[in-house]
C-alpha cells in the first residue's frame, strides 16, 4: 500500500512539474494592457518642424511580436511609456523635420532616451550608426538589428520618427529581401580586372615579339 | 625609308586596333561564359566559392538554427468548418532565427522549412517570414521570402486558386491564392504591413531562373481559409 502511494505521490509530483513547467514556457503569449500602452504610445506620431511622422507599422509589428514572447508589467510600461514620450518631444523640439538632419550631439541625446525606453523592458540598444544597430535582450539574444542597408534602404511605408524606435525595433529596412542567387557584384569587376590586366600584358608581350622579329628580319 | 614607313604602319595598327580589340573580345568571351555558366545550377557551388574570395561583405559561416517545429498529433483538415480558437498563452511563439513551422504546395512542388526571420541562414535553409510582419493565426500580413534558385523556384507554377498549407507546432493553416504580380523590389505598394486582416503574401526574386542581383520580384498573395485556427491575442 505504501508503495502505492509513493508511485501515486511521485506521479502526481511529476506531474504537477511537468505542467509547472510548460505553463511557464508559453505564458508569456498574448499582449496584456501593459504591452497594448506601449503599442498605442508607439502607434502615435510627432510633429517635426510641420512634418507628421509616424513610426512605420513593421516597427511596431516586430514590438508586438516580442511581446507575444515576454510578459511586461504595468511597472515596465509605464516606465517606457514615459520615455518614449520624453523621445518624441525630444525630436519635436529638435528643429529639424527629419532624423537624417539631427546634429552628431543630437543623434547622441536622442539614442540615449531610446535606450532609456528599452531599459525598463530589459532590452539593451547597440547603436553604431543609423545603419548598424542592435537591440538585444538580458540574454544576449537580439531581438532586433539593422546592418549595413542591404536590403535596398526603403521603409515599410510611410516614415519613421527616426532611424530607430522605442519598441524592439530597429531602423528603417526593406521588407523585401535579395532573393536570388549570392552573386557577387565586386567579385565580378575584380574578376574583369584580371582579366584585362592578362590580356595587356599579353597584348604587350606580342607587341615585343613581333617587334623583334621585324627587326630581326630587317 | 620606305622599309622604315611600312614599319611605322604596323606599329600604328597594333595600338588602334589589336591592343584595343583583343582585350574587348576576350573580356566580352570571359563575360558570356561567365553569365552563360551562372545560369547551370550546377555552378551554384562555384559562385558560392569564389564569392568567399571576392566579397566584399561579412561572411557567416553559421547554418545552425534553432528548431521548435513539432508537427501536430491530430491535425485538422481543410474541410473542417467549425472555426476554432487557442489563447496565445498556448502558443510557443518563435524566436528570430527559429524554425517553427513547414510551408508546402503541392502544386508548385514546394515543400520547405518556414522560418521566423528572414535572415541568411533562414533563407539558405527554407522560408523566412519577416520579423516586421507576422505568423499565421495573429490576424494580420503574412510577409514570406524565399530563394528563387532553391525553395521559392517553384512559384513559377502558381496560379490562382492553388492551395498553400503552413504546419506549426500550434496547427495546421491553409491559403487559397487569389493573385500574382510582378513588382520591383522597392514597391512598398505590394504588402500592407499594417493590416488588421490575416493575408499571406509569398515573394521571391524574377525572373525565376535568372541569377543575380534582380530588381523585380515575383509576389503570390493568398488569403486564409475560413476554418483557420484563430489565436485569442489577449489570452
Amino acid at each position: 500500500m505504501k508503495k502505492i502511494v509513493k508511485v501515486l505521490s511521485t506521479a502526481a509530483l511529476a506531474a504537477v512539474v511537468t505542467v509547472s513547467a510548460s505553463t511557464a514556457a508559453f505564458a508569456a503569449g498574448g499582449i496584456n494592457a501593459a504591452e497594448q500602452s506601449i503599442l498605442s504610445e508607439l502607434g502615435t506620431s510627432v510633429t517635426m518642424n510641420g512634418v507628421v511622422k509616424t513610426i512605420p507599422a513593421s516597427y511596431i509589428n516586430q514590438a508586438e511580436n516580442y511581446f507575444n514572447t515576454v510578459e511586461i508589467t504595468e511597472d515596465q510600461a509605464s516606465a517606457a511609456v514615459a520615455a518614449i514620450e520624453d523621445a518624441k518631444a525630444y525630436l519635436a523640439s529638435a528643429g529639424v523635420s527629419a532624423y537624417s538632419e539631427l546634429s552628431a550631439d543630437q543623434v547622441n541625446t536622442f539614442v540615449s532616451k531610446v535606450s532609456a525606453a528599452l531599459s525598463p523592458l530589459g532590452l539593451t540598444l547597440n547603436y553604431a550608426s543609423a545603419d548598424s544597430i542592435t537591440i538585444v535582450d538580458a540574454n544576449g539574444n537580439v531581438v532586433a538589428s539593422k546592418v549595413g542597408g542591404t536590403t535596398g534602404g526603403t521603409t515599410a511605408g510611410g516614415t519613421t520618427a527616426g532611424g530607430t524606435t522605442a519598441g524592439g525595433s530597429t531602423a528603417t529596412d526593406n521588407p523585401i529581401k535579395t532573393t536570388g542567387a549570392d552573386f557577387n557584384i565586386p567579385g565580378i569587376a575584380v574578376v574583369a580586372g584580371v582579366g584585362i590586366v592578362i590580356v595587356s600584358a599579353a597584348g604587350v608581350y606580342v607587341l615585343k615579339t613581333s617587334k623583334s622579329k621585324n627587326g630581326a628580319q630587317a | 625609308m620606305a622599309h622604315r614607313h611600312n614599319s611605322h604602319s604596323k606599329h600604328h595598327s597594333f595600338n588602334g586596333k589589336n591592343f584595343a580589340i583583343l582585350p574587348i573580345i576576350f573580356c566580352a568571351g570571359i563575360l558570356a561564359i561567365t553569365y552563360f555558366t551562372l545560369l547551370l545550377p550546377s555552378a551554384s557551388a562555384f559562385v558560392s566559392v569564389g564569392s568567399l574570395f571576392f566579397s566584399d561583405r561579412t561572411m557567416d559561416f553559421s547554418e545552425e538554427f534553432n528548431n521548435i517545429f513539432v508537427p501536430v498529433t491530430d491535425p485538422p483538415t481543410e474541410s473542417q468548418t467549425e472555426k476554432r480558437k487557442i489563447p496565445a498563452s498556448e502558443i510557443e511563439f518563435p524566436k528570430q532565427g527559429e524554425q517553427f513551422g513547414e510551408i508546402i504546395i503541392k502544386d508548385c512542388q514546394i515543400d520547405a522549412r518556414l522560418f521566423f526571420g528572414d535572415d541568411n541562414i533562414a533563407l539558405n535553409n527554407g522560408v523566412g517570414i519577416y520579423p516586421g510582419s507576422s505568423i499565421p493565426g495573429y490576424g494580420k500580413t503574412i510577409l514570406a521570402a524565399g530563394h528563387n534558385n532553391t525553395y521559392f523556384n517553384g512559384l513559377k507554377y502558381a496560379k490562382k486558386g492553388q492551395k498553400i498549407e503552413i504546419k506549426t507546432s500550434y496547427g495546421n493553416f491553409f491559403y487559397e491564392i487569389t493573385d500574382i504580380k510582378i513588382k520591383d523590389h522597392t514597391d512598398a505598394s505590394a504588402y500592407d504591413l499594417e493590416a488588421d486582416y490575416e493575408n499571406l503574401i509569398l515573394y521571391t526574386c524574377y525572373p525565376f531562373d535568372e541569377l543575380g542581383l534582380t530588381p523585380q520580384r515575383c509576389f503570390v498573395y493568398a488569403k486564409p481559409a475560413e476554418s483557420n485556427l484563430e489565436i485569442d491575442k489577449k489570452n
